[in-house]
């Protein structure tokens, strides 16, 4: 009786060739693949967990060490020359307006954020780069707050009283739209543009009955995740946090546009 | 993800569009981490083959064809920057040791601990450890994609970019060098 090889008996344990007939019935063979199998059952390896957001802190790491590449809104108005025009005008028109009546508000919304005394921490600062941050520390707080409506609609259970979301969410859809046109002012199209996809989801929760059903809840699930909204906030709010903690001099504070 | 928005991020991403991009690295980063753990055993090198691999899936991004599969295209391009931090990890030794590390040590002629004093599950995981880390890269990686992810050695082949029959003598040989180590603990069985 010829016998099975080791490395046979290796291929019988992963199941890369059919049951061996000659396995069933020679008891040497048989004891054999029980010796084989009690080592490689020896070996198991379970991965450590990683969080949900793991794929976020993998994207923060990597993203400003990837070739510089046009970013989407400039292929988008690339491509589109009216849309581009209009860009340009309306920014044009808006910068004028912020530009009049704008540095009242500047220094408030500074010590707000505990800074008291503007000309002492950022004394290169120009009028333009202290609203820049301004607009910055207001947004990035906003998204904030999306997230976390968002997110109390991701793990409700259904049905589910939606009252206090939609009261939160009515507030935020008005910030969003002041907000955005401040992102324009700033030149900061790529907030402006996640502002615009998280305002299209809040006004659905604003929409939808006090008490949600199991189906509304999935449905408005369903669009959270397929715009990837909660990843795009998340990315956003990030971004605007590190640029505001590492810029220690404003004049340095880039465009999340030419980041990302 | 759904599989039509996927394909709809892939071509934004294909078109250079970096926050579509950033979705597949989410979408996909926790499945690419498990895999990289499990080939190179160690979670900090597996942090570091996950964010390569992004990098290096972002610079060939033009290559991908639609047709394909992304998470198969990303599973190779892991085992592959696997491959090279386990061959960087093996040279590092070779110098450390001023000696070839191709072959398993010894481990039948170290003293062998008294059941005791030692709990011999944890005999078995550090002899398990360190014949793992005595394989050359290849059956590393060929022993992990086969034990641990489950795949054929064909598709392993595919994978390495190697004959089905080298795939399959890496495998063997891996074992035949993980039995080796631990042939001494099978008195305690």
């Amino acid at each position: 009786m010829t016998h099975h090889s080791d490395d046979e008996l290796l291929l019988e344990y992963y199941g890369e060739e059919g049951p061996s007939p000659h396995l069933a019935t020679c008891a040497e063979c048989t004891a054999r693949f029980r010796q084989l199998k009690t080592v490689l059952d020896a070996f198991t390896l379970e991965p450590p967990e990683r969080s949900e957001h793991y794929g976020l802190e993998v994207w923060q790491s990597i993203r400003h060490r990837l070739p510089a590449r046009e970013s989407w809104w400039q292929s988008m108005l690339g491509l589109r020359p009216v849309l581009a025009a209009a860009a340009a005008i309306l920014l044009l028109i808006t910068g004028f307006a912020a530009g009049r009546f704008w540095p009242s508000d500047v220094q408030p919304a500074l010590q707000v954020a505990g800074v008291d005394d503007v000309t002492t921490t950022v004394p290169m600062a120009t009028e333009d780069e202290a609203r820049r941050r301004v607009v910055l520390m207001t947004v990035t707080d906003h998204f904030d707050r999306s997230d976390r409506v968002l997110a109390e609609i991701m793990n409700a259970p259904g049905p589910h009283d939606l009252t206090a979301e939609r009261q939160s969410a009515r507030d935020l859809v008005a910030a969003s739209r002041l907000y955005r046109h401040d992102a324009v002012v700033i030149n900061e199209p790529a907030v402006a543009a996640v502002l615009e996809d998280v305002e299209r989801v809040l006004l659905d929760v604003v929409h939808q009955p006090s008490t949600a059903t199991a189906a509304d809840l999935n449905e408005i699930r369903r669009r959270i995740e397929s715009a990837s909204l909660l990843f795009k906030l998340r990315v956003m709010a990030n971004e605007l946090q590190r640029q505001l903690e590492e810029s220690s001099s404003p004049s340095t504070l880039p465009s999340t546009s030419t980041i990302g | 993800m759904e599989a039509g928005d996927i394909a709809a991020v892939l071509a934004r991403a294909s078109g250079g569009d970096e926050e579509a991009f950033g979705l597949l690295v989410n979408s996909h980063a926790r499945t690419a981490f498990r895999l990289a753990f499990r080939l190179t055993g160690d979670e900090r090198d597996a942090e570091d083959v996950v964010q390569e691999s992004f990098i290096r899936a972002y610079r060939q991004l033009g290559r991908f064809e639609a047709r394909s599969n992304f998470g198969t295209w990303l599973h190779r391009i892991v085992v592959n920057c696997a491959m090279d931090a386990l061959r960087s990890r093996h040279t590092r030794r070779a110098e450390r040791t001023g000696e070839p590390v191709e072959d398993a040590p010894d481990l039948a002629k170290s003293e062998a601990p008294s059941p005791e004093r030692l709990a011999l599950s944890t005999e078995i995981r550090r002899r398990v450890d360190d014949s793992m880390a005595s394989l050359t890269p290849q059956e590393r990686v060929a022993f992990a994609l086969r034990h641990y992810e489950g795949r054929s050695i064909d598709e392993i082949g595919r994978t390495l970019g190697v004959q089905k029959s080298a795939a399959k003598h890496a495998v063997f040989r891996a074992v035949r060098k993980l039995r080796t180590a631990l042939e001494p603990l099978r008195r305690y069985q």
